[in-house]
């Protein structure tokens, strides 16, 4: 085994891989539980929603002789609990599931850890503007909170260590803020969200402090005409996220190879009743301008199912 | 993977289990004879009608209510013999998110006598 170890630690390409990989993740598993809509979902005073999804990463093209493939399947429980009519407390779980395949001087090998949890985030959202009338509301709401060191920071496979970004977590604590201005009438949903993320140092290891700016445009498509009651509401949508994430920290010195600014587009279809919502959402890159070498996204899919209590 | 789709597939079924469970999700009925209607604005998708439902259902005076999302109101039909008073109705749909409009007693007998003017 330990002359494995050798050999991986002694190949050039090994080393550019974890570099490669280190980038590809650290994008990837930030954005994460950072969806759109969670910072967005309506709430009120002693209600609760619970949402799970169900996302998948891939990553692929290299273009190393590591020719490395990642997937990656994030499973984030998220809650919501409105404290009063306008302050509402919101927390995502999430299980973790990745793996990387590459090839190693030994051959087609495949790293991954144990499927786990991985970091939570908890963050609080206040409504300060709401304007509502007949079928319309409009509200700006800032946000903030921390992503917290939940999950295990010292994953091992049969080659030892696994490095930072394939790890469950993180070991850091990671504070953001933002806010989100919500635009909704019974036949359009507009929001937008712009959030900034803190990453702080665990395991000699800092990821870069990372930037978003998400939108969501929706269209009721059924019923075509409202109908007396509350009928189900089927939507088309079309996501967007910009990411913009600093360079990675290594021991204390900024990583070239890592960072950079990311822009998906993600058209998705949604259905809402009174007391359900399923949706899914495939995220698409339009723009991969990642520094040095860099696995780029191939795509993400969503899945998710919400219950109002 | 498949245990995460496995995992997934168990929780969904569950939640929706849950979902199900935990309140009668029944279809609403049509009032015909409301006695009170409350008109609610931001009323603007069935998710945000489930949280004024909710809120209402929770006083007691109300037998049963009926939300209708295009005219952004919800038709009230109170007990027997019950009244309820605006600053109640008022109460709960502040609560539940959204911001009352107008209130309407249809039937001037649900009216509380010291509201009556």
């Amino acid at each position: 085994m330990m002359k494995y170890v050798k050999a991986l630690r002694h190949a050039k390409f090994w080393k550019l891989g974890m570099s490669l990989l280190i980038i590809i993740l650290g994008l990837s598993l930030k954005s994460f539980a950072q969806i759109t809509t969670n910072n967005a979902l309506p709430i009120g005073k002693g209600k609760a929603i619970f949402r799970v999804q169900n996302k998948i990463i891939r990553a692929t093209g290299d273009p190393t002789e590591a020719n490395r493939e990642l997937l990656l399947q994030a499973f984030p429980v998220v809650g919501v609990y409105g404290i009063t009519p306008r302050l509402a407390l919101f927390g995502v779980l999430p299980v973790l599931d990745k793996s990387l395949t590459l090839t190693a001087p030994q051959g087609r090998i495949t790293r991954s850890g144990n499927f786990g949890l991985g970091d939570a985030r908890l963050f609080a959202r206040y409504d300060i503007f709401r304007k509502s009338s007949k079928g319309k509301i409009l509200s700006i709401s800032p946000f903030g909170g921390a992503e917290l060191p939940t999950g295990s920071d010292n994953e091992r496979d049969n080659f030892g260590r696994l490095p930072q970004p394939l790890q469950l977590g993180s070991g850091s604590v990671g504070p953001f803020f933002g806010a989100v201005l919500t635009y909704q009438t019974l036949q359009w949903f507009f929001d937008a969200a712009t959030s900034y993320q803190v990453n702080t140092k665990a395991n000699n290891f800092t990821f870069g402090n990372e930037y978003r700016l998400d939108g969501v445009v929706k269209y009721r498509l059924f019923p075509r005409e409202l109908r007396s009651g509350v009928p189900g509401f089927f939507y088309i949508l079309l996501e967007s996220n910009l990411i913009i994430q600093d360079k990675n920290e290594v021991n204390g010195v900024s990583d070239p190879n890592s960072g950079g600014t990311t822009w998906f587009a993600d058209p998705g279809l949604q259905y809402i009743t009174r007391k359900f919502v399923f949706e899914g959402v495939i995220q698409l890159p339009v723009v991969q301008d990642l520094n040095g070498n860099a696995l780029e996204t191939d795509f993400i899919t969503t899945l998710s199912v919400r219950v109002n209590i | 993977m498949t245990r995460s789709f496995a995992l997934t597939g168990l929780l969904a079924v569950l939640l929706l289990m849950f979902g199900l469970n935990h309140q009668a999700v029944a279809q609403q009925q049509e009032i015909k004879n409301p006695d009170i209607r409350v008109g609610v604005d931001g009323l603007a998708c069935p998710f945000c009608a489930y949280g004024i439902e909710k809120k209402l259902k929770k006083i007691d005076a109300i037998d049963k209510l009926y939300v209708n999302l295009e005219d952004g109101t919800v038709d009230l039909a109170l007990k027997s013999e019950m009244t309820l008073s605006e600053g109640k109705i008022k109460k709960a749909v502040k609560e539940a998110g959204f911001e009352v409009r107008s209130i309407e007693y249809v039937n001037k007998a649900a009216k509380p006598k010291s509201q009556a003017k």
